[in-house]
């Protein structure tokens, strides 16, 4: 831990003393931007065709975002190219603007191009994130069965730290938006810049006019989603490995809020039975459904801090959890889950060297997460090799721990933290190499029955031991009258 | 030489070892099969329902064993909990049993320690079954001992097994120790078993390591229950009747003595019990018995150097003189208060109608009300009627022991008509009982030694000499014949009897007490198993949707509850210490809005719980159990409330339209009934517990206007309410509610005016 803040404070010197405001060597030829509303959260995909307008061939890219939703930004994915088959994955840096200078609410990722591009020539980079937190309800409560309307703020011109001279906005998730009248900046009128609809998403331009450099026009957008917003504050996910059963034992523990509207009464059950809200969309969560995985699943289970729910459904390979109550905005829900699977979908053997390969997430199918911890707990004995995770995590720790029958030196869990996911990222998985030999599995149950042995001799020792005050006379008596 | 053979006279011999070893291998199996059946019995509710604490005080004892498991033995002494009867808070760790707790925390650090981390409620629910099976072995050691010196009775085995499986199984027991109901007395009987036991066979042999023993359970058995003071009262009853016998001998002196100082002063260190062992007046007949014991031993000194004319004259003086000195010390006591006053739980054992009119809140609850005679045979099925049979035995034995057994007998049958719950107590000595009178007629009629003899000398005559007295073996094996019908006859009826027994206890069992009380399950229509779930529901919502500190009031049957699930403050709840707090809750509930938001307001309320069965039939509602929190508080504030006024002129309770406006307006029935008609649209609303149906108009006027529903459950079983915020304007909620109400009555009139002209433009 103390490591890790270390190497953050050196990160950040570094990149204060190497602070800088990216110089105009390029020009955004053409700038399609999309917003997808379509999920709980916000995705963005920018495609930009740039051309270099140096003397110079350069390397680099500077992608800009507003700093203050760099916490909240989920995933962030550069390429080159304007779709993922024809691309290269590009190297994303990110660049922290020290506070106090000129542009401080912007930050920047620093892509570093495949090769250096010419000048006058032109690149396609494509840059695509997830932002999370930025759908929220506005209203903040309504009545029940209201519709729910959210507001999401942007930004309608591109924040690029170079001249741009063609441009697209579009919105899709939310045709029938409106837009807030905001106060605008000099040069531009809130008429400025009229959306049309076309086939169900939001379009803004194209503009042809050039669009300067660091141009900010903020935007906020009122659209209706009757659906709830679901957010994990904090999922636990342990993977219990066992050889000896060949199982794969899964338990989830999750935290769970509606982060859509709330309602601004009391909850009253006799308008939730005869507003038949189960019939339509609504914002409030009312079953929740978790993708089983596709190999053979068993001991599936759902609970809460109160016990057992009964009230859950197994649908093919679904799971249909019906929490105790509808989940309005702002309610809150713990629970459990948990499933087994055969150990053998899951690891592949080489002798005594087994590769895990699990999912970073299973559950929800359209959520945020704020705290992941995934733990994985391999049998006693076993010695890690290698963990493998598809991106960054916040902190890794390997940890001996002690359950079930662990007498000795306690199993080995690997716990990994994660930040701000979102169920998208559920195709991700992680690798874990282990050795694991058929000494180590033999251990177990050899140590046990050796306690268990040694317990059962001190016993028979113990009842040995004469702890009679008389004189063991009448055990001789005894004796003697069942001889006759 | 080998293991059987067949000697001279034609017996077969069997080796001895062989014999003992198969007598151990089936008393081994006996007792497996007696253990696998009472754990068995009790996990009904567990394969039923799930894994769940039952009722309401195991919710309780399970938060104290999460907190002592949680925290150090010494910070669970010292608990104060200020979670509930707030404001007053409870020194909980001075105010229970700990005995439970501390077994289940010890059997959880055992299995930590042997690598196996059992949940903590698992250990909890299943620590009654796991209890009961060892109650069913001390049960076979107390009838062992018991009939020991028996002359009468032969096989001692038989009979001991017998009672062990008896209460292995008989419901009277299995309704406080299924899987699930973590309650003092899931251990306590155990505990009570065994002192029994220790005590008998310290009598018997006069040891006091014995009698240590008999010092040290009854230790454990005060740390665990408050009934010890049943041991602590017929332990004393036992030796003085032995002393009018004349039955006085160092025996019972040794034993006596070495238990009472020893079990007096290790139950001195329990904290809830302190120093009543030598001031409360439960526990004065041990202290006289004690004395009494001393003034014999003394008397008998005498007895022994003087002459009888002298010892006579001294004995009836000092005897006088000492029961003066007795009695007026008691009584001085009594009054300065040296001695505390007999409790009102101790009075209502003696007239049962004594609490119904002192104090209701003991009479409030179900299972301290007197017996009805059927539920003996419920508990007990056909051991009822054995069970004076036993005791007929025992005063033919006459024993120390079976005096003991005839002792426990009047006091455990007075006491379980008295209370339902105290039925409890008087099983174990039914199937004591039972088990003799069963022993007895299984030694005589399961005997067919005689019967086999007259066979095989007749068959062997017949088969030798033909000629002579034919007639007359034949008149012997018509006699056998007839002797072995009518054995086999009642030997038959008494298997049918036990068959019937067995499948009597499953029955109750699974129908009658493995109902965790906190689900409901009833019927789909298609037959299959509905869970109701509202409670769990309702106090879920609150753990998770409101804020840490929110304290809600409940009835104070719902306290335990709250606290174990809801995790919230609480107001009132089981441990019913704090009449006056009740009292105060219940006011609240049975006045009207105006009087009610007072009280609220003075005692910092957020929330009100109440349950409501009107919508699906659920009879244990909050308005069924509104008379109690009616007396209850009539009882403090006589002048506020009276109960009378909650009856219609014809003396009925009832809730429609015909209900007395002070029923109408008092908070637990707005609570209630709040919205209740919306749930029927425009017809009429059915009350399905109280089969009253009210008129829609008048169901649709029941407003509330201080509180707020804040979370119905379900089916309606639970209603959570909040307290509305004082309004900013400093006016009164309730004129607010009033003033909206008359706007809209007007809106809806304009609205309907406005709809006539409308209708005419369009003609």
């Amino acid at each position: 831990m103390r490591s890790v803040s270390i190497y953050c404070i050196l990160a950040y010197l570094l990149v204060a003393v190497s602070a800088l405001t990216p110089e105009k060597v390029w020009e955004n030829v053409r700038y399609d931007r999309t917003l997808d509303l379509q999920k709980s959260y916000a995705k963005e995909r920018h495609v930009i065709t740039a051309k270099n307008i140096a003397a110079v061939p350069i390397s680099e890219y500077y992608f800009s975002i507003p700093a203050q939703s760099l916490k909240d930004i989920s995933l962030f994915i550069a390429f080159s190219g304007s779709s993922k088959d024809d691309s290269s994955l590009l190297q994303a840096d990110e660049i922290v603007v020290p506070q106090g200078e000129s542009d401080s609410d912007l930050t920047y990722y620093k892509l570093q191009l495949p090769y250096p591009i010419a000048p006058k020539s032109q690149i396609t980079l494509t840059a695509s994130y997830i932002t999370t937190k930025q759908l929220s309800p506005l209203p903040k409560k309504a009545d029940m069965g209201a519709e729910q309307t959210l507001i999401v703020q942007t930004h309608k011109l591109p924040l690029s730290c170079y001249d741009t001279s063609s441009y697209v906005l579009r919105v899709a998730g939310a045709d029938s938006a409106q837009e807030l009248p905001l106060e605008v900046p000099q040069g531009f009128t809130s008429q400025d810049l009229k959306p049309t609809v076309k086939d169900s998403t939001l379009l803004y331009g194209p503009y042809s006019s050039v669009i300067e450099s660091y141009t900010k026009l903020p935007m906020a957008l009122l659209y209706s989603k009757q659906l709830p917003l679901p957010v994990v504050h904090s999922l636990k996910r342990d993977f219990w490995v066992s050889h000896w059963s060949s199982a794969l034992q899964l338990e989830e523990y999750y935290e769970l809020t509606n982060a859509a509207v709330a309602l601004n009464k009391g909850f009253s059950r006799v308008d939730w039975m005869s507003g038949r809200y189960h019939m339509r969309q609504n914002p409030v969560l009312t079953n929740i459904p978790i993708r089983l995985p596709e190999v053979e699943t068993s001991e599936i289970y759902f609970t809460d801090k109160v016990g057992n729910v009964s009230t859950s459904l197994i649908l093919d390979k679904e799971l249909i959890l019906k929490p105790r109550y509808p989940i309005f905005g702002d309610w809150n829900y713990n629970f459990t889950i948990g499933w087994t699977n055969k150990l053998a979908d899951f690891v592949k053997s080489s002798d005594d060297v087994h590769i895990l390969k699990v999912p970073l997430l299973d559950g929800l199918t359209d959520a945020t997460y704020e705290n992941v911890s995934l733990s994985i707990r391999l049998p006693e004995g076993s010695k890690i090799i290698d963990v493998q995770v598809p991106f960054d995590h916040n902190g890794m720790t390997i940890e001996q721990d002690f359950s079930y029958l662990d007498l000795t030196t306690g199993h080995t869990k690997v716990t990994l933290e994660f930040n701000n996911l979102v169920d998208e990222m559920k195709g991700l998985e992680v690798l874990v190499k282990y050795e694991y030999g058929t000494f180590d599995m033999l251990k177990k149950p050899l140590s046990t029955a050796g306690y268990v042995f040694v317990a059962l001799i001190a016993l028979y020792a113990l009842r040995k031991v004469d702890i009679a005050i008389q004189p063991p006379k009448a055990v001789e008596s005894n004796v003697l009258s069942n001889k006759k | 030489m080998s293991i059987v053979n067949v000697d001279s006279e034609g017996y077969l011999r069997v080796d001895s070892t062989l014999l003992r070893l198969i007598k151990l291998l089936l008393i081994t199996s006996i007792f497996i099969s007696i253990s696998f059946a009472a754990i068995s019995s009790r996990l009904f509710s567990v394969i039923r329902f799930e894994s769940i604490i039952h009722e309401f005080d195991p919710w309780f004892n399970f938060r104290a064993t999460k907190y002592l498991v949680n925290n150090s033995f010494y910070e669970f002494l010292n608990w104060f909990d200020d979670k509930t009867w707030y404001p007053l808070g409870r020194v909980t760790g001075g105010t229970l049993y700990p005995g439970l707790m501390v077994t289940s925390s010890i059997i959880f650090r055992i299995f930590e320690f042997i690598g196996m981390p059992i949940d903590i409620r698992n250990i909890c629910v299943l620590l009654a079954p796991a209890f009961s099976s060892l109650t069913s072995l001390a049960m076979y050691l107390l009838t062992l001992e018991i009939t020991s010196s028996s002359k009468n009775l032969k096989n001692k085995k038989t009979a001991a097994l017998l009672s062990a499986i008896f209460m292995g199984i008989t419901p009277g027991y299995i309704s406080r120790s299924v899987a699930g109901s973590y309650d003092n007395e899931a251990i306590a009987i155990t505990l009570l078993m065994v002192t029994f036991y220790l005590w008998v066979k310290s009598i018997h042999l006069g040891s006091i390591f014995y009698a240590c023993l008999t010092s040290i359970f009854y230790f454990y058995m005060v740390s665990a229950w408050g009934g010890y003071v049943f041991i602590t009262n017929i332990i004393p009853l036992h030796v003085f009747i032995l002393l009018l016998m004349g039955r006085f001998d160092y025996k019972i002196y040794t034993s006596y003595t070495t238990w009472y100082s020893l079990g007096t002063l290790m139950s001195m260190q329990i904290p809830f019990v302190g120093f009543l062992p030598i001031r409360s007046n439960d526990h004065m007949a041990s202290f006289g018995v004690f004395g009494l014991l001393q003034l014999v031993l003394f008397a008998n000194y005498l007895k022994d150097t003087l002459n009888p004319l002298k010892f006579k004259k001294i004995m009836l003086a000092f005897s006088l003189l000492i029961t003066i000195i007795g009695l007026s010390s008691l009584i001085l006591a009594t009054k300065f208060g040296l001695i505390a006053p007999w409790t009102g739980r101790f009075y209502s054992l003696w007239d049962t109608n004594y609490a119904k009119i002192h104090i209701p809140i003991i009479a409030s609850v179900s299972e301290h009300q007197p017996t009805p005679w059927s539920s003996f045979f419920f508990d007990l099925n056909f051991m009822i009627w054995l069970f004076p049979v036993g005791v007929y035995f025992c005063f033919q034995d006459l024993t120390n022991e079976s005096v003991f057994i005839i002792v426990y007998s009047v006091l455990g049958s007075y006491f379980a008509g008295v209370m339902v719950r105290l039925m409890l107590t008087l099983a174990p000595v039914v199937c004591v009982c039972a088990s003799i009178s069963l022993g007895r007629l299984f030694d005589i009629y399961l005997d067919f030694k005689d019967t086999l003899k007259i066979w095989y000398e007749s068959e062997s005559e017949t088969a030798t000499k033909e000629t002579k007295e034919v007639d007359d073996d034949d008149e012997d094996v018509k006699d056998s014949i007839f002797t072995l019908l009518s054995k086999l006859t009642v030997v038959l009826t008494f298997i049918y009897y036990l068959y019937f027994y067995v499948q009597h206890c499953t029955w109750v069992t699974s129908n009658a007490y493995s109902s965790p009380s906190v689900v409901l399950a009833s019927k789909n229509p298609d037959g299959s198993q509905l869970l109701i779930d509202d409670y769990r529901e309702a106090y879920y919502w609150l753990r998770m949707n409101t804020k840490e500190d929110a304290k809600i009031m409940a009835w104070w049957d719902y306290g335990y509850q709250i606290g174990g699930m809801a995790d919230r403050t609480t107001f009132v709840d089981n441990n019913t210490w704090n009449n006056t707090h009740i009292a105060t809750v219940g006011k609240a509930m049975s006045v009207n809005e105006n009087k009610s938001e007072i009280i609220m307001r003075q005692l910092g309320v957020d929330y009100v719980l109440v349950i409501f069965g009107g919508l699906i039939g659920y009879s244990g509602d909050d308005i069924n159990k509104f008379l109690w929190m009616v007396r209850i508080s009539e009882g403090i504030w006589p002048e506020d409330v009276n109960e009378r006024s909650y009856f219609t002129d014809k003396g009925e309770y009832r809730i429609d339209d015909m209900a007395t406006s002070t029923m109408k307006e008092s908070l637990m029935y707005k609570m209630s009934y709040y919205k209740f008609a919306d749930a029927y649209g425009t017809s009429d609303p059915i009350d399905r517990v109280r089969q009253q149906r009210m008129s829609s108009k008048y169901a649709h006027s029941i407003t509330l206007d201080t509180l707020e529903e804040a979370f119905t459950s379900e089916n309606w079983i639970v209603r959570i309410y909040k307290l509305k915020d004082l309004d900013n304007f400093g006016r009164d909620l309730i004129s607010i509610g009033e003033n909206e109400r008359k706007n809209l009555s007007k809106r809806n009139k304009r609205m309907i005016s406005r709809k006539k002209p409308n209708l005419d433009l369009r003609v």
